[in-house]
């Protein structure tokens, strides 16, 4: 994004000098244009200015006059349709547009081309590119001495209070992009972070050694299927790059819970819980530990606590239903038992 | 690892139980019907299976060991052997499949193991007892699988081999008895990739530009064994790359002056990430940095042409080129390569003086409009006139010795507005020109001519006749 140039009241001065021909109208256009830009003789940016108001007829003779569509985002591309660039960019903008419904709702698009030409010619060229957005005439370069356009295609994004929020000089590579996150913006759906993280991305962080990351995947995928020696192994190598991840250690007591070693399943359980004493995980293994030594009490204390916090994972629902059993409450047991069963299902 | 576990299908270890306790009811009988004479003559003569065949010095080492199948553990030989008319020789109940299929119940998928769809259970797991989970015969992460696959069948012979592959532990990706994908494969696409690489692709895949293949198939880059090229690819760069991006080889391949970085080194990678990017074309880092990470100094062509030092251009020129300030070098320059000077996207002219030609111009008509250049006379096309009179048609349009753009414009940067030259070039020499903007207009004195004033306030005058033509 840049800035396109500085308009001045001058200038506009100057334009109402022209031929006979053009003086009319654009002695029009100046004081109006006078009045709108009195404060961009402080080379204030195209961005944030108040539009200046324009009538323009399109094709088929339309008049489109920009405060009409007020309380719409407006994309204004200048451009020609015989150049490359502007195609790009009317194609991008299509696309954009196509991709989601809320833009096409809320975005009104218009291409404002100034070359003398046949009305016929432009229908032929906007049929053959499929273009879908009204093209206005310009053949006074009126609107593109108000915009100040010296590189076409330019873009203008203008909010639903008519103010210029961004200007795109010429068509790059990252147009899309840039509209894209321009118009999700405007509509709420990108916040201001994100938008500027698009528009001036500064490159993406060193790659960090994922060793560790990559062996805890390993074992979380043998240990799902089954491969519990092999899983083992997989979160020693994790532990070897991070001697203290909770990840592993929690999968290691849950392997140990199924091979009917309780104790050191709690080790492990023990282990992550001195790090993060709220670690649900780690309390609900704790709670099974308990479950199977027929400690109760302390099983229920700490599975009543996860349940309490909506925890959730793939058999906790059965583990609770294994206690209200154990308990002898057999009602509340089903309850649970039929929860797990939901749950399978649902994630069948 | 998990040392000395015994474990036990426990479904199965039920059933066995149950049918235990009248098996061993019988061996019972049998046991002391027979008595001591077996025992005498155990390798000689007649003979029936009891419970002591693991017991007493014969077969201990079946359940001696970590896992053991749970017949032995029971001492129920006799559920899968018989005796050959009472004598101690062997055979099985059934055949080998049906035999373990009788309590081994397998829901198979379409594609099917070889050796399971063949009954040949014995190929991979021991009947009676085995060091490694599942009673197999070997560790299956280990070499379980290379007992039939030769390794240079999996492209394991290869310089650079996947490390689950290399180590043996196919059950990361495969399944050992069937599966729905093909190649018993776990799972399909790039899922299976994911299972392990998720941690360090989990950021790339919220990225907004994805290499097509990382959303369809990583195999379609990567073998998955094992590849004579890094990174497991099937080709090296950047002919890998040329099979699916034939336009950009074409520009590589034929352009007279191919850009450099796209041959050497890492060659498509020096700019490109191969799996996903924040910015467009999955460039590695923003276009203008990447660019100047190389153009940061004076860069001798092979045709011998010396390009400049960018990065030190932009340092000492404030005034930004529009393409410059967007991050958009390839606005002009193609990254790949060209037939132009200076691997330009379009025809611009190289010299001084150019015979004016439209087509000549393209790279600037990308942008700028050609109409500036075509229309002596106006009062909307360009500030640099003189009342109506258009300066730039004054000097670029002309059938002899037209002005070509970079005669009085930076093509990057300058110190002077709208991109003048602080120093014209012409030939050896650099004439100075000093340019001076005001309100209405400006002042131009340049080695071509005397300082020159011009306003757009609109005055009624004659063409400028130049008063210098003498180069």
């Amino acid at each position: 994004m840049g800035k396109i140039g500085n308009l001045s009241v001058q200038r506009i001065k100057i334009m109402s000098k022209v031929s006979a021909k053009q003086k009319v109208c654009t002695t029009i256009m100046g004081v109006s244009l006078a009045l709108s830009s009195i404060g961009s003789l402080s080379a204030q940016p195209l961005e944030k200015r108040i539009t200046a108001n324009f009538a323009l007829k399109d094709l088929a003779g339309k008049e489109h006059v920009l405060k009409d569509v007020r309380g719409k985002i407006v994309v204004l591309i200048f451009g020609e349709l015989y150049q490359q660039n502007t195609v790009k960019a009317l194609q991008d903008m299509k696309k954009i547009l196509s991709v989601k419904q809320s833009y096409r709702d809320t975005v009104e698009v218009l291409l404002i081309v100034s070359e003398k030409k046949n009305t016929q010619d432009y229908l032929k060229v906007k049929e053959g590119l499929e273009i879908p957005f009204p093209i206005l005439l310009d053949d006074q370069r009126t609107v593109y001495a108000q915009y100040e356009i010296i590189a076409l295609p330019s873009t203008f994004v203008i909010d639903r209070n008519g103010i210029i929020v961004a200007a795109f000089p010429s068509y790059t590579i990252a147009y899309y992009d840039h509209m894209d996150a321009q118009l999700g913006n405007l509509l709420g759906e990108i916040s201001k972070e994100e938008l500027e993280s698009v528009l001036n991305f500064q490159g993406a962080s060193p790659p960090i050694d994922q060793t560790g990351e990559r062996y805890l995947s390993l074992a979380e995928h043998l240990r799902k299927r089954g491969w519990y020696d092999s899983a083992m192994n997989a979160y020693q190598e994790a532990l070897k790059n991070d001697p203290a991840s909770t990840e592993a250690y929690l999968g290691m007591g849950v392997i140990y819970l199924d091979l009917k070693k309780p104790d050191k399943a709690g080790e492990a359980f023990q282990f992550v819980l001195k790090n993060n004493p709220d670690n649900l995980a780690a309390l609900k293994g704790m709670g099974q530990v308990y479950l199977s030594r027929g400690e109760i009490d302390k099983a229920e204390s700490l599975l009543k606590k996860v349940i309490a916090a909506n925890y959730v994972d793939d058999d906790i629902f059965y583990v609770v239903g294994e206690l209200y059993e154990k308990k002898g409450n057999h009602k509340e047991a089903m309850r649970y038992y039929k929860k797990n069963c939901e749950q399978l299902l649902r994630e069948q | 690892m998990i040392d000395g576990d015994v474990r036990l299908d426990e479904m199965s270890l039920n059933r066995w139980k149950r049918s235990a306790q009248g098996v061993l009811f019988v061996l019972s009988l049998v046991f002391f019907a027979v008595n001591n004479q077996l025992y005498a003559q155990e390798d000689t003569s007649e003979i029936e299976l009891r419970a002591s065949c693991v017991d007493n010095g014969c077969h201990t080492k079946y359940s001696e060991s970590p896992y053991v199948h749970s017949p032995v553990l029971l001492k129920t030989c006799d559920v899968c052997h018989k005796t050959q008319e009472n004598r101690h020789v062997f055979t099985l109940i059934s055949t080998e499949g049906d035999l373990c299929t009788f309590c081994h119940k397998m829901k198979l998928k379409n594609v099917v193991h070889e050796p399971v769809a063949k009954g040949e259970c014995l190929k991979c797991h021991d009947p009676h007892s085995s060091d490694f989970s599942y009673l197999l015969n070997a560790d299956p992460a280990k070499k379980l699988c290379f007992s039939c696959h030769e390794k240079k069948e999996v492209q394991l012979d290869k310089k650079y081999s996947h490390a689950p592959a290399a180590q043996g532990a196919c059950i990361l990706c495969h399944e050992t008895h069937s599966s729905f994908n093909e190649k018993l494969l776990i799972s399909q696409g790039n899922t299976l990739c994911l299972f392990c690489h998720n941690k360090e692709f989990e950021q790339q895949l919220k990225m907004r530009h994805l290499h097509l293949p990382v959303i369809q198939n990583c195999q379609k880059c990567h073998e998955p064994h094992g590849s004579n090229n890094p990174m497991l690819l099937y080709r090296d760069e950047p002919e890998f790359c040329y099979d699916c991006h034939q336009d950009i080889a074409q520009i590589i391949k034929t352009s007279s002056r191919v850009h450099e970085a796209t041959i050497i080194g890492k060659s498509c990678s020096n700019c490109h990430a191969a799996h996903a990017s924040p910015l467009p074309r999955l460039l590695v880092q923003p276009m203008f940095d990447g660019c100047l990470s190389c153009h940061d100094e004076e860069i001798q062509d092979p045709d011998g042409t010396v390009l400049g030092n960018i990065a030190k251009i932009m340092e000492e020129n404030p005034i930004k080129h529009g393409p410059i300030q967007q991050n958009n070098c390839v606005a002009c320059h193609n990254p790949h390569g060209s037939n132009i000077f200076r691997r330009l996207v379009s025809y611009f002219p190289e010299d001084f003086y150019a015979p004016f030609d439209l087509q000549e111009y393209n790279l600037c008509f990308q942008c700028h409009s050609k109409e500036t250049f075509l229309e002596e006379r106006t009062t909307a096309l360009t500030n640099f006139r003189d009342g109506d009179l258009n300066l730039h048609y004054l000097h670029v349009n002309k059938e002899v010795k037209g002005r070509t753009c970079r005669a009085c414009h930076e093509v990057h940067a300058s110190k002077q507005k709208a991109h003048v030259r602080a120093v014209v070039p012409y030939g050896n020499w650099e004439f100075p020109l000093v340019f001076q903007a005001d309100v209405d207009g400006g002042t131009c004195a340049a080695g071509c001519h005397d300082e020159k004033s011009y306003g757009r306030t609109y005055k009624k005058i004659e063409p400028l006749q130049e008063t210098d033509t003498s180069h």
